[in-house]
């Protein structure tokens, strides 16, 4: 098959273009992934932190076998 | 087949096949037919079983000719999340890593229903992995958005977003779920159908995808409360295969429940104020309905825990760890909602400390309950604040802009209650904008028969459960 040059030219765009759309999706979404991760992480740490202001006498025991 | 017999409770369809104005036969075909051909409109459709299904009813129509009678749910067929195996065929727990899953064994809730007649017609959607991780999209699953029967843009809830979708579509009789912290209430309220969650312990989890060994629960979605008490009949009982297992089985006898007249019921008034406003004449009207019932109503304080980080902290250690390989293998990034994933990973970092805290205000959280429960017999809340969320929208989109109410009311009831272990049931008391409005009831472990008994009366002066979608 023969390719004119500005065929060539177009061609050369199009790729270049679904590249850089791809590039800027898979870091848009790596973007994105890591703010779920920083927020996820954040949760947990919170979590613990309110957890570690409740007063629980020495005398309870976690609710191991866990029972209704 | 006329479509009135798509939406009849359990009763009546048990009269109908023994008067043989139909067979098990007819019946399951014509449902697995209308399963397989609306299922894919609501997306509640995880795996067809229509075939292997009337090879059964075959056989129970056999013993209905002989009259060897095997209770109220013989040759009624009936969907199950897909979180219980079913042998030799795919359970994907909803998620793509788990799509070709294979087990060689059935869970046992649904050998229990094929001992009593009744044809697993199909699997039914959910939540991927029952919201492991926590969620924030509709799209969460395997099969796409759980679609509400009631309005398509619209979400039918999780996890067990099939069973709910399809018993409210009339897809299925009945259905089994299963909730963590919400995930019968949850789509039972916002599809319009009666969701049971029993007991902790009650219903073996044998088979069941675990998500958290110490808050997993299976129960039914049906048309009827009744009609969940005549599942949970069938499938409770004791089971040496789950170790959670409370060795207790459940008869549906509502009858010798408290009378109405006697029972008092804990109820916030600041919930009302709590919900959206297109959903308080709903919810008022409940509340009266009770009234006129006759039960006395009691205003009570749920007692303040900090409700969010304690079900986090617990849900999250036991599913990082349960999920282990998933999250380590790295195939936790093929979750349709990357925040879940991100979620699971984070949620492999709690410190033992720190789930081991938790499980120690858990034990004083059942105290507490224990002394609710010395003065009052049952609570009852909204199921949710507001009405089904657009699944065009995120999940955790923030609400609108409101001066809270004073007092948080029973808002964490849902988490407030599972992490005790107790049973509830949400049924519908109304609609707000076209929508569903569900009420629940939660009562002391073991005491189904008394939210059934006050469910039921609900039912009988009230025609909410009875309304159809436009399928």
């Amino acid at each position: 098959m023969k390719l004119t040059r500005r065929q060539l030219v177009v061609a050369a765009a199009v790729s270049n273009a679904v590249a850089a759309t791809a590039f800027a999706q898979t870091s848009a979404s790596a973007s994105a992934n890591s703010e779920f991760a920083k927020a996820a992480r954040e949760g947990v740490q919170r979590n613990g932190e309110t957890l570690a202001k409740f007063a629980v006498p020495v005398s309870v025991e976690p609710a191991f076998q866990f029972k209704a | 087949m006329t479509d009135e017999v798509f939406f009849a409770p359990i009763p009546d369809l048990n009269t109908r096949l023994k008067k043989r104005e139909f067979s098990s036969v007819e019946l399951t075909k014509a449902v697995g037919e209308r399963l397989e051909k609306l299922g894919p409109r609501f997306n509640a459709l995880a795996l067809p079983l229509t075939k292997i299904a009337v090879e059964r009813a075959k056989d129970v129509d056999k013993e209905l000719k002989r009259e060897r009678y095997r209770g109220p749910l013989q040759g009624i067929p009936f969907g199950a999340k897909d979180l219980l195996s079913f042998a030799g065929h795919p359970t994907t727990w909803g998620a793509k890593p788990f799509e070709t899953q294979v087990f060689d064994e059935n869970a046992t809730v649904l050998d229990k229903l094929d001992d009593v007649g009744s044809p697993l017609v199909g699997k039914l959607a959910m939540v991927e992995l029952a919201g492991g991780g926590g969620y924030r999209i509709a799209g969460a699953s395997l099969t796409g958005p759980g679609l509400n029967p009631w309005d398509l843009a619209r979400w039918s809830g999780g996890s067990s977003s099939g069973p709910a979708a399809a018993v409210a579509a009339g897809l299925v009789p009945f259905a089994l779920g299963s909730e963590t912290s919400g995930s019968i209430v949850t789509p039972a309220a916002f599809c319009g159908v009666t969701g049971l969650r029993p007991t902790y312990g009650l219903v073996s989890r044998h088979g069941a995808m675990p998500l958290s060994w110490t808050l997993d629960k299976i129960g039914p979605i049906c048309h009827t409360a009744e009609d969940c008490g005549q599942v949970l009949q069938v499938i409770s009982g004791g089971d040496s295969n789950d170790p959670g297992s409370a060795g207790k089985s459940y008869y549906y006898a509502p009858q010798f429940a408290r009378k109405l007249s006697e029972t008092k019921i804990g109820f916030a008034a600041s919930d009302v104020e709590w919900a959206d406003p297109e959903l308080r004449p709903a919810l008022d009207a409940a509340m009266k309905t009770l009234r006129d019932m006759g039960v006395n109503l009691v205003e009570t304080k749920l007692p303040d825990y900090p409700w969010g980080a304690l079900i986090s902290t617990i849900i999250g250690a036991e599913e990082a760890s349960v999920f282990e390989s998933l999250i380590s293998s790295g195939k936790v990034d093929q979750l349709a909602d990357p925040s879940q994933a991100e979620g699971l990973k984070a949620n492999a970092a709690i410190p033992a400390t720190q789930y081991l805290k938790a499980m120690r205000v858990r034990t004083l959280v059942q105290r507490s309950f224990r002394e609710i429960f010395e003065n009052v017999d049952l609570l009852v809340a909204p199921s949710r604040y507001g009405i089904a969320p657009k699944v065009s929208e995120p999940l955790d989109s923030p609400g609108p802009q409101r001066t809270p109410p004073p007092t948080p009311g029973m808002r964490n009831l849902i988490a407030a209650s599972n992490l005790a272990g107790l049973p509830a049931i949400s049924f519908p008391c109304g609609f707000a904008s076209g929508l569903p409005v569900g009420l629940q009831l939660v009562a002391p472990a073991f005491r189904e028969n008394s939210l059934l008994a006050v469910a039921i009366a609900f039912q009988n002066r009230t025609d909410w459960h009875k309304r159809r979608p436009p399928v």
